[in-house]
């Protein structure tokens, strides 16, 4: 196990670390993103976005992208009750990727500074992304 | 005593729409509010209700000056979650055709950077010199911007004369390595303009996760072309570039010699130009349930996308992650302590689009 792997599980505790086409998969339904972004960025390794997917029971997976070298880190989590807590503090450049999943999804991230509107037009409500596709 | 400037969205320094608030105490910068948002189309939901085809078309026009990237970056994705290999020769016409596209980026942002400073007579001859590039992207692909060059598993078309490329890009290097690049590197107006000016250090480019040229030039030796290497990058001797001054005389280096950069991949592209098919298939692609990321260096830096597929001929979800949404919010950290009257050149520095940041 290379030494990246042994510090995602050390993270992530038990969860799956999977070596796919595209880079590292790791889901972690109960993950501590907060130490994950501590460690992640002390290893040097950049947080190229977050995608937000609305998942049928009203929650939303979040996936942690991020680049570190030439190996691409995908980290895929679920909010609990609509939440998640905002890795803004320890990394400066999640706060816009944070506001925007909170426009388009109505996700909340406890701790985030301002969670204003970003890109989301005024007249929409927040999580406008999550309407059905008819 | 203290007021607030507001800049934008018509913007004076570079016509994207999006709206700086800046606290100010005489000339003097103490912070910045950053609104964007006012060229949002919601085009990830768009492109969630289009089948693969139409996405294509769709997601080119997310930008006008990246358009090719965007839509190979989502092809990309599409063909490694599909498993299609793409020939070889489509590879390196892909190639072309974005270093094509980053010339004639560069060639926009380095006309406009020199007007911002007042340099009109080098804004006229950068501008006449892109004009040679729209002119190779239109006899390739019939367009100045939004090529169509790209499908699933290759490219729409070949090169009609591949040979005929080369004459305009011997001109283009000249006029770059007499003219333009010796002025932005040496000049003493653009030195005074440009250095020490709007200051991005290592550690907060880091931090705030930027990209492109303009994180090279804070001494970031991060590319994707050469972290992640696609087309035919990793068979064309890449280098790329960086500088440690952070500053924005740096990022107007990092770009300059990016594009001679960009001439050499070109060349070495026609060099070795293989024959062959260029689509791995005529058939309609059947992307298969999963989920996948894809990245290239556009322009301004890295573009990342996510697909998730459900087997259906309509992806379940495409994110769109462009360069300038992690590189806009620096501003904020870059105009503390600086003067009101370098304020647009400091943000056309760090090359905004906002077509890309909004979606």
């Amino acid at each position: 196990m290379s030494d990246l792997e042994r510090l995602l599980h050390a993270i992530a505790g038990e969860a799956k670390v999977e070596q796919r086409r595209d880079g590292l998969w790791l889901t972690a339904p109960a993950l501590d993103e907060v130490a994950l972004a501590r460690e992640l960025l002390a290893a040097g390794a950049r947080l190229s976005t977050m995608t937000g997917v609305a998942a049928a029971d009203g929650e939303t997976e979040i996936i942690y992208h991020y680049a570190l070298g030439g190996i691409a880190l995908n980290i895929k989590t679920r909010t609990r009750q609509g939440q998640l807590p905002s890795i803004t503090g320890v990394t400066p450049a999640a706060a816009w990727i944070e506001r925007e999943i909170h426009d388009l999804f109505a996700v909340e991230f406890t701790g985030h500074p301002d969670l204003a509107r970003l890109v989301r037009p005024p007249e929409l409500p927040v999580g406008f992304f999550r309407a059905p596709a008819t | 005593m203290p007021y607030t400037i507001p800049i934008g969205p018509y913007h004076p320094a570079l016509e994207e729409p999006y709206k700086l608030s800046l606290a100010c105490t005489g000339e003097r910068v103490d912070g910045v509010e950053i609104e964007i948002g006012f060229s949002f189309r919601g085009i990830e939901l768009l492109a969630q209700r289009r089948n693969y085809i139409q996405d294509l078309v769709l997601v080119e026009r997310v930008c006008g000056i990246c358009s090719n990237v965007h839509a190979m970056t989502f092809a990309m994705a599409a063909e490694t979650l599909a498993g299609i290999v793409v020939p070889d020769r489509a590879r390196y016409i892909r190639t072309i055709v974005a270093e094509l596209e980053r010339l004639h980026s560069h060639l926009l942002w380095a006309g406009i950077g020199a007007e911002d400073i007042g340099f009109q007579s080098l804004f006229m001859e950068i501008f006449y010199l892109r004009e040679r590039v729209m002119d190779l992207l239109e006899t390739i692909s019939g367009n100045r911007v939004n090529y169509g060059m790209i499908a699933i598993g290759g490219v729409t078309r070949d090169l009609p004369d591949p040979a005929a490329l080369r004459a305009p890009l011997r001109e283009l290097k000249a006029a770059l390595e007499h003219d333009i690049v010796p002025v932005f590197l040496h000049d003493p107006t653009v030195k005074a303009r440009t250095a020490g000016v709007g200051v991005l250090t290592r550690e907060q480019a880091l931090a705030y996760g930027v990209v492109g040229p303009f994180a090279r030039a804070s001494g970031l030796a991060a590319d994707i072309r050469q972290d992640f290497p696609y087309a035919a990058y990793a068979e064309l001797d890449f280098h790329l570039v960086t500088e440690a001054a952070g500053d924005v005389q740096a990022r107007v280096i990092v770009r300059a010699l990016e594009m001679l950069e960009s001439i050499r991949l070109i060349e070495a592209a026609l060099d070795r130009l293989p024959g062959g098919p260029l689509r791995s298939s005529e058939a309609f692609p059947v992307i298969p349930p999963g989920e996948v990321t894809a990245r290239a260096e556009a322009p301004r830096g890295e573009v990342l996308y996510y697909l998730a597929a459900d087997g259906s001929d309509t992806p379940r979800r495409v994110k769109i992650r462009t360069p300038s949404f992690v590189n806009i919010p620096a501003i904020g950290v870059m105009a503390v302590g600086q003067q009101l009257g370098d304020m647009p050149l400091i943000q056309a520095s760090l090359d905004p689009c906002c077509s890309c940041t909004d979606r």
